[in-house]
């Protein structure tokens, strides 16, 4: 006991804890009619950690805000064990991972699901946290990455906010749910001259929902209804991502190949309704980013990206749920349940951003632009941020969502109303 | 995302900064100085083996009679190799302003790579990317500094000329013209004050193409510390725009025996 008191006073005394967080006040309002967007943000992050030599403990949660009504809730984003030894690194808890070359939409990152209201967030303020044992070990140049995720996670969307133009008005509800929430993925970077290249594999299940079977009420042999059922297919991501320089360019690409089909369904023959068809969708798809960088002497940092996503192959077969009689209905909509959140605006787009700090770091200026290659539609954005004082900033950005008047099942026409001016007033800690 | 810009070369910054704040009392020679002799002397510099400096950068600037001012703390980690591939591997991590805590840079340093190797991590993004950058005329972190003003020249690079000598910070020093040979630089030329006593460097004088002054480069003061001489503070003066960068060294270790797993995207990303 005597030994343990003095061991935990050593550890104690050579340990460090660091904190650092963010406060911030949010104001949106549509540019149309000068109207509050009410949408909960994060008023609160707190990031704490303890450090024991080779050994931290992190945690990174806050307060998620709504202004009206006034209403708050606790997030826990991370929380996990981090031990590095010569080799690499170990962690174990919730985590929020980062695979991918590319800044942000990287097709090959698909270890975390994303959080929907955090959709134009770059980077990691977009996903949740997930359960999981990762490691990676480096040998040599090069590194290889293990992550194990036991329990399954799947998006967040904003249901019923009629302030949010994609918003369902109600939650569906999943009628297959996971079954086999066992998810794994593996990444090997290796540097090829003044390269880097990483392949990768992820096997898992999709974040988004997408019809799995379905009641049909058939009013005659050819004049029937199908009402969707939902659940999660199951999907392997194989990725490629790599990085490289030209002169004072950087290249950064990254592809991936989804084969995604439904899962084998357990019913419960008792209960399956006589109505109850099932599908077996199969689909390989791919999605890949190509992101251009430079700097400017003035220190700008200017990228663009060509996002893009298309449908490779698709098998279907519809069946009787009890009798297993294959029956001919229509094909099912394509969505993709996994990979770059933002493939549900395009399927091929151009993105630009630049970023500019001036008056020595009181002034920050930014830009981004995303074009819609495949329909008509964009989206216009610019902020700028001011610090007043340091660890202070005020911030302003004005978002336009244009769209094709004609089409109104284009994304960038539904999200017109979302044309917002944002006020913020951030401090550091 | 204020961090991304302030990306690249940051090697440059450590190991000139380690070359200037960190200096071996050298054996005093009394025989006839030259330019290139007394040049020679302030390089023959005996580095720690591994280091690990925490100082902060001040922005200044001025308007009218009004100074306004803006600091950066940063931790810079280095280790010197001799296993014929790499000549350094750093690390440098801001803690301060807050927004920018955690945005850290690692570079390895090869013999015969062209360029380094350079990662960047970025809190926001949470993650690691690989960088490269090669204009050495560029503001380093909008500060005062220049790369090149970092990352210092060949002993080949200049012609090196004792023009006099001078009374700086009180202290008695050797006066030199240093004239580029590779033209490969921005600028005409460099005034060098060296101390008398330990060849440290006390001043430089920059010089545009034109022959116009444009920045000045104070070292006050120096502490020696063990084996050490060490720049505690360094003013590089922007007499073109009024403006100033000041480095303080606020905590400076060495020799810790550091652990090669410092030097990973692993240690990288940790606070």
């Amino acid at each position: 006991m005597k030994k343990l008191t003095i061991l935990l006073a050593i550890s104690l005394s050579t340990a460090q804890i660091n904190y650092s967080g963010e406060l911030a006040a949010k104001y949106m309002n549509r540019i149309s009619d000068k109207s509050e967007i009410n949408l909960p943000y994060r008023m609160i992050s707190f990031n704490l950690g303890y450090t024991l030599g080779a050994i931290d403990i992190n945690t990174v949660s806050g307060i998620e805000y709504r202004n009206k009504p006034a209403e708050s809730s606790y997030i826990l984003r991370e929380a996990y064990l981090a031990y590095y030894p010569q080799w690499g690194e170990m962690k174990i808890g919730k985590q929020i991972h980062a695979w991918g070359s590319v800044d942000g939409n990287n097709p090959t990152d698909n270890l975390n699901p994303y959080d929907y209201y955090y959709l134009f967030k770059v980077g990691e303020g977009r996903k949740i946290g997930v359960f999981s044992f990762s490691t990676k070990i480096y040998f040599g140049n090069s590194n290889l990455e293990a992550v194990i995720i036991p329990k399954y996670e799947k998006n967040r969307f904003p249901y019923g906010e009629k302030d949010f133009p994609l918003s369902s008005p109600v939650e569906p509800q999943i009628e297959y749910p996971v079954k086999n929430e066992f998810q794994f993925g593996f990444r090997l970077q290796t540097p090829m001259g003044e390269s880097d290249l990483g392949l990768s594999i992820f096997k898992g299940n999709d974040r988004s929902p997408t019809m799995t079977a379905a009641n049909v009420l058939f009013e005659n042999e050819n004049n029937y209804q199908l009402n969707p059922l939902l659940g999660y297919r199951e999907t392997t991501v194989w990725g490629l991502d790599f990085v490289t320089f030209f002169g004072d360019f950087t290249l950064r690409g990254e592809g991936a190949i989804f084969k995604s089909r439904t899962p084998i369904l357990q019913l419960n023959l008792l209960k399956t309704s006589p109505s109850l068809y099932e599908l077996q969708h199969d689909i390989t798809y791919s999605q890949y980013v190509i992101q251009v960088e430079y700097s400017t002497p003035s220190n700008i940092l200017l990228s663009g990206q060509l996002i893009g996503n298309s449908l490779q192959n698709e098998a279907y077969e519809w069946y009787h749920a009890s009798s297993s009689e294959l029956v001919i209905f229509p094909p099912p909509k394509f969505q993709p349940g996994m990979g770059n959140p933002l493939a549900m605006f395009s399927e091929l787009a151009l993105l630009f951003s630049s970023t500019g700090v001036l008056m020595d770091d009181r002034l920050e200026l930014k830009g981004n632009m995303m074009l819609n290659l495949d329909k008509k539609g964009n989206m216009l954005s610019g902020s700028i941020g001011y610090s007043p004082l340091i660890n202070w900033k005020l911030e302003t950005t004005i978002t336009k969502f244009t769209g094709d008047k004609g089409d109104f099942d284009n994304t960038f026409t539904i999200m017109e109303d979302f044309s917002n001016l944002a006020f913020r007033m951030i401090y550091n800690f | 995302m204020k961090n991304i810009n302030f990306k690249i070369q940051s090697h440059y910054f450590i190991r000139s900064l380690l070359l200037i704040i960190t200096m071996i009392f050298p054996i005093i020679n009394n025989a006839q100085q030259t330019g290139l002799s007394i040049i020679k002397k302030m390089e023959q510099l005996k580095k720690p083996s591994d280091s690990e400096t925490i100082m902060k950068m001040t922005l200044v600037s001025k308007k009218g009679n009004k100074e306004r001012s803006r600091s950066r703390v940063l931790t810079t980690i280095e280790k010197n190799y001799e296993d014929g591939i790499y000549k350094m591997k750093s690390l440098l991590r801001f803690s301060e302003p807050k927004e920018v805590n955690g945005t850290a840079f690692l570079t390895w340093d090869r013999i015969d790579a062209k360029f380094d190797d350079q990662w960047l991590y970025l809190p926001a993004l949470k993650k690691v990317k690989r960088i490269r950058a090669n204009d050495k005329e560029r503001s380093f972190m909008g500060s005062d500094f220049t790369y090149e003003d970092l990352s210092g020249r060949d002993l080949k690079s200049d012609n090196y000329e004792l023009i006099g000598e001078d009374v700086v910070h009180g202290s008695e020093c050797y006066i030199i013209n240093a004239i580029p040979i590779d033209k490969k630089t921005q600028y005409g030329s460099r005034m060098i004050w060296v101390e008398k006593e330990n060849f440290l460097m006390k001043k430089v004088e920059f010089y545009n193409k034109k022959g116009k002054q444009i920045k000045i480069l104070d070292i006050p003061n120096h502490v020696k510390n063990r084996d050490y001489w060490m720049a505690t503070k360094l003013t590089m003066h922007n007499i073109q725009k009024s403006h100033k960068t000041v480095l303080e060294v606020l905590k400076f270790n060495y020799d810790q025996g550091l652990n090669d797993n410092i030097f990973t995207e692993s240690y990288l990303k940790r606070r």
